[in-house]
């Protein structure tokens, strides 16, 4: 059929980059695009012939207003993009830092019932990171990469746990992020399918179950 | 004495950034060269603020992870992919325009040898480099929406032939775009034919029927209403006094009753939760942009 069987029913770990590439991130610009007054002023017909950034996706007004060492909010892919070239380093989100991820992780130990509070994205903004922007994070990349790797294996052993409660009406899943549960879907989708037939045959057999 | 100014606090704030739009928007309104908002003016005047590029592109976004994941085909946006498929006509030319004005200046920057050429070509290349990307990352998104209707229409041709005459809740041209509506008669036309060619004709008349849901198995297949999917409640987009649906819990939390027929039980969605659902109990919700499916 058109769509891959793959597909059919979840999303690739691609695309949940490419969501996950959308959103917003702080950047240190290290050239200027903002036209200046001066420069208007003189000559009219200079600012028209500069290329000026027209996006379709994303908001376009902060890249053409970017002042060399001014923080900015550009989306992702921009960010991403701009620092291949050497033309800006990203700055790191709040939670991207040993202390936080220390935080989340004893909270996550503490309270075996729930996860903590990250981002949805927290996973692949963390990969992303690790592997294009490495050296613009505050903390050494291993300790970082070994606190992401603590936090995932400690909310896998959760959603381990959380497995024996699968049942055929309802299962609340707060603060699980995006590429979690997309590899938690097949699964869990096709035993609650099939738990909710189960249940409907036998609920058909005896009504006052 | 406290006097609570938060209100008085948010007046001003609403005037100062009503202000600043209209300049940005004004603005943005220059360096569109060609004209190319793609915004049919007397749309623009109903809805002044919500229709933009990148507004657009999220509602497309929302709709493209509902209809990856939602077992039924959703109603086709019509004016949304109207607007969209515009902006990327219109970006194509820009494009085009901006990388030939590019072999002109370079021969002109040439001349003023001013500064280090290869720094400042590059810095002239990046808006187009992103504009570039930024165009391929909205076909994509358009590519593979189309391409999962596509895969839904196939396997619900037949629940949709039958669409028109019994459910006449929703007319199938508002359920389909005009090429799909085409794609679904011609591509179930030939299905048809082959499968009456090669084994139908052979069968005695009473069993000749593809669409029979009379027979021991059901022939249509329908969508699997009651299937579950994985939702995120984000709640109504503004105000959230205005969902009459919406109630307040012991913890104080806002959430939309919901209640599940086949095993009568009741449940509450609350506003920023995770939910595994069947999709009949949330459809309501899914359509009405209160919940989204992740």
């Amino acid at each position: 059929m058109s769509l891959p069987w793959k597909l059919r029913e979840t999303f690739s770990p691609e695309e949940i980059q490419f969501m996950v590439e959308n959103e917003p991130i702080k950047i240190f610009p290290r050239f200027t695009t903002k036209p200046s007054v001066r420069g208007a002023a003189r000559g009219g017909s200079a600012p028209s012939a500069q290329p000026r950034w027209k996006l379709l996706t994303a908001n376009d007004t902060p890249l053409n207003n970017l002042v060399a060492i001014q923080t900015t909010q550009v989306a992702l892919w921009i960010a991403l993009l701009l620092k291949q070239q050497g033309k800006c380093s990203i700055v790191a989100p709040e939670w991207l830092r040993l202390a936080q991820l220390q935080k989340h992780i004893d909270y996550e130990l503490k309270n075996t019932e729930r996860f903590s509070d990250l981002p949805w994205n927290w996973l692949v903004v963390a990969q992303l990171l690790f592997s294009k922007a490495a050296d613009d994070l505050h903390d050494p990349v291993h300790l970082l990469r070994g606190k992401v790797q603590d936090l995932r294996e400690i909310r896998l052993g959760k959603i381990g746990q959380g497995l024996k409660h699968l049942n055929e009406s309802h299962l609340q899943l707060d603060n699980l992020s995006l590429l979690e549960i997309n590899e938690l879907r097949p699964f869990v989708l096709g035993v609650m399918n099939k738990l909710k037939q189960v249940h409907g045959s036998v609920s058909e057999d005896q009504p006052d179950e | 004495m406290n006097i609570d100014i938060d209100d008085i606090l948010a007046d001003l704030d609403r005037d100062t950034t009503a202000v600043d739009s209209s300049l940005i928007t004004q603005g943005h309104n220059d360096t569109t060269v060609l004209g190319s908002d793609g915004i049919p003016l007397n749309k623009q005047r109903v809805v002044p603020a919500a229709i933009s590029p990148v507004s657009d592109f999220q509602t497309l976004m929302r709709f493209w992870r509902n209809e990856r994941m939602s077992p039924e085909l959703l109603p086709y946006p019509h004016l949304l992919m109207e607007r969209t498929l515009r902006r990327i006509q219109d970006q194509l030319e820009h494009i085009e325009c901006v990388s030939m004005g590019y072999l002109e200046e370079q021969s002109g920057s040439a001349e003023n040898t001013s500064e280090s050429v290869g720094s400042t070509a590059l810095l002239n290349k990046l808006p187009l480099l992103c504009m570039e990307a930024d165009l391929e990352r909205l076909k994509f998104v358009v590519r593979s929406l189309l391409r999962c209707r596509l895969a839904k229409i196939d396997k619900y041709s037949l629940y949709l032939r039958q669409f028109d005459s019994e459910h006449g809740v929703v007319p199938i041209s508002e359920l389909l775009s005009r090429q799909e509506l085409e794609y679904h008669e011609r591509h179930s036309a030939m299905l048809l034919k082959l499968l009456n060619n090669s084994i139908l004709r052979h069968m005695p008349p009473e069993a000749q029927a593809v669409d029979d849901n009379d027979g021991s198995v059901k022939m249509v297949d329908e969508p699997e209403w009651d299937r579950f999917v994985f939702v995120y409640v984000n709640g109504p987009d503004t105000k959230q006094g205005v969902d009459p649906r919406l109630q307040v819990n012991e913890l104080g939390q806002q959430f939309y009753p919901v209640s599940i027929q086949e095993l009568h039980e009741e449940a509450e969605l609350a506003l920023g939760g995770i939910y595994v659902m069947r999709y009949n109990v949330v459809r309501e919700l899914v359509l009405d942009d209160m919940v989204q499916l992740i």
